[in-house]
């Protein structure tokens, strides 16, 4: 069997980021095992500015900020196989794709898995009625409309504001298609507020909030649809049902990690984020299996996508080159009720100081809160933040934490009057 | 009179509120320079695709600058005019001054 010291798995901006940090910090026997024709995942498609403003401080397309990282990959002659998809990986590191070239097997010193994440369908949230051709997932139509240039339908209603929703809103309006409405069954919406400015408010689409689409008409092509108000419980209130013909529905209904073939492998899950449960280096349960990117949790910019994905690639090749000290001491991380997930789940200490990043999401929107990391016996680290949303994951930088005597540890999300 | 925006510079999406020549609730010059043009010529950047010859695919393109909001639709008709033939390089000319405007259409993808 061809040995390898580092498979990526995924070549979307978490596996080109982990690739290029690999590199740099020694790692030559490399590969980036990608399903797709070409580089760059999901950006490839999300051909709307937005992408950049933290990582490059301008903003780019989509499409542009992969070319950016496909070229650090091309500078480093980083190999790469594409339309190679992985079938399976092992605890012992075995991971089997395939190919042209039929079946193979590369045996890997350590893996990083950046595989993305998977859009919510129709049978996940249970809407009930017909399955009729007109009904796809937002991230599909986009697939369509932004690569190969077909527009899946003329008369559009869109079920989630997430931001998918929302970018194909206006990207389907801009087409020529009407876009009739977007129905959220939270009071609030999941997308950010940029979005619902510059997608929906300036062409005039409506935004309903705490409505959902109740009923789904047409038995070869959809023809209509039922929306409803929902109450606090999210049940639909009866007589308020609205009737709107449309011929497509698209769902931006949430995304969630692909993460089913570590699972198989036998990486502990976190149930909360769906990813794997990681270390603060980003190591699952299984020594040298690493995880990062939207198979990790997943992220709204992909500017967070790039520096995780870095601190993976630069602890993947430590972990290679065997330059991680001893583990001296593990700390359990936990979090409080109004927090969703939490990265990470576990410290390993290997340092008198570590420096440590969290990422997590609170649960509903918080106007003003102190967060705290603290065990029983004393706060290690307290910040102010203001404007929490659950459509935004927040990232806290923690240096020179002292964890040496400590074996819980917890983030608490206060909130402030 | 005052009238509030949402200001489409970053991800932050701060509220700004414009009372009269008071303009409050941006954090950053962008966005007070954002608040200022809104109020008399609101501009975006557009991006759409064209289509390449002989291909399956369409290749993505952007406007260089933000377009007056008003000429979205005009531009956007003059974009699906165009076919363009690879290799397409990065940020590659599609259509220049389109309609007058000062502000020129370019790929953003390569193509080989
Ligand atoms: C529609 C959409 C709009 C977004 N808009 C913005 C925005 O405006 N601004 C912003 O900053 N961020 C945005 N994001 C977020 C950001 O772009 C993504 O979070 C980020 O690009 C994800 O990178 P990734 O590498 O984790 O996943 P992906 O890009 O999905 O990459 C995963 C790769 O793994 C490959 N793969 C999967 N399984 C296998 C397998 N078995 N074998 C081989 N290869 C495999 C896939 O083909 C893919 O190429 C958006 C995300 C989406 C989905």
């Amino acid at each position: 069997m061809i040995k390898k010291d580092l498979v990526i798995i995924g070549g979307g901006s978490a596996g080109l980021a982990s690739a290029v940090s690999a590199f740099d910090n020694g790692i030559r026997d490399l590969i980036i095992l990608e399903r797709n024709p070409e580089l760059g995942g999901i950006l490839n498609q999300c051909i709307h500015p937005g992408f950049g403003l933290h990582h490059f401080h301008e903003e780019l397309t989509g499409p542009e900020y992969a070319d950016r990282y496909i070229n650090e990959v091309k500078k480093r002659n980083i190999p790469y196989l594409l339309n190679s998809q992985v079938l399976n990986i092992t605890k012992g590191k075995i991971v089997t794709f395939i190919n042209e070239n039929g079946v193979q097997k590369f045996e890997a010193k350590a893996i990083i898995f950046a595989a993305g994440c998977n859009e919510r369908t129709r049978g996940q949230i249970l809407t009930p009625g017909y399955r009729p051709k007109g009904v796809y997932t937002a991230g599909l139509a986009q697939k369509y409309l932004n690569i190969y240039g077909r527009l899946v339908g003329k008369n559009v209603y869109i079920l989630g504001s997430g931001d998918i929703g929302l970018i194909m809103a206006r990207r389907m309006t801009l087409e020529g298609a009407k876009v009739l409405g977007v129905s959220e069954i939270m009071p609030y919406s999941n997308g950010l507020k940029r979005n619902i400015a510059q997608c929906l408010e300036d062409f005039n689409i409506p935004l309903r909030l705490s409505n959902t689409v109740t009923n789904i008409f047409g038995r070869d092509r959809l023809e209509a649809i039922e929306i409803s108000d929902v109450d606090e419980k999210l049940q639909p209130i009866k007589g308020t049902e609205k009737i709107i013909k449309c011929d497509t529905l698209l769902l931006s209904v949430g995304l969630y990690p692909f993460n089913s073939m570590l699972k198989n492998a036998g990486c502990v899950v976190n149930k909360e984020s769906k990813g794997s449960l990681v270390d603060q280096n980003l190591e699952t349960s299984i020594e040298g299996i690493f995880s990062t990117g939207n198979v990790l949790h997943v992220h709204d910019l992909v500017d967070f996508v790039s520096e995780e994905s870095e601190r993976a690639g630069t602890n993947a090749a430590k972990y290679i080159l065997n330059k991680l000290s001893e583990v001296k001491n593990i700390v359990n991380v936990s979090h409080s009720k109004n927090v969703s997930y939490l990265i990470p789940s576990i410290i390993k200490v290997r340092e008198e100081n570590e420096n440590i990043i969290f990422s997590f999401r609170v649960r509903k929107n918080i106007k003003k809160a102190t967060i705290i990391l603290k065990n029983p016996a004393k706060v290690h680290y307290s910040v102010k933040k203001i404007n929490l949303l659950p459509a935004e994951m927040i990232k806290i930088n923690v240096k020179n934490l002292n964890l040496l005597d400590c074996n819980e540890l917890s983030l608490e999300v206060i909130e402030d009057e | 009179m005052s009238k509030k925006i949402t200001c489409i510079v970053c991800p932050n999406g701060c509220e700004i509120e414009i009372e009269g020549d008071k303009i409050s609730g941006y954090t950053c010059k962008r966005g007070l320079e954002y608040a200022k043009e809104e109020m008399i010529a609101p501009k975006r950047t557009i991006t759409s695709t064209v289509k390449i010859k002989n291909s399956n695919e369409v290749c993505p393109i952007k406007t260089s600058k933000p377009i007056p909001k008003e000429k979205i639709f005009d531009v956007l008709t003059e974009i699906n005019k165009v076919e363009i033939v690879k290799p397409i390089k990065m940020h590659e000319l599609v259509i220049e001054n389109v309609l007058n405007l000062g502000v020129n259409i370019i790929a953003t993808k390569e193509f080989l």
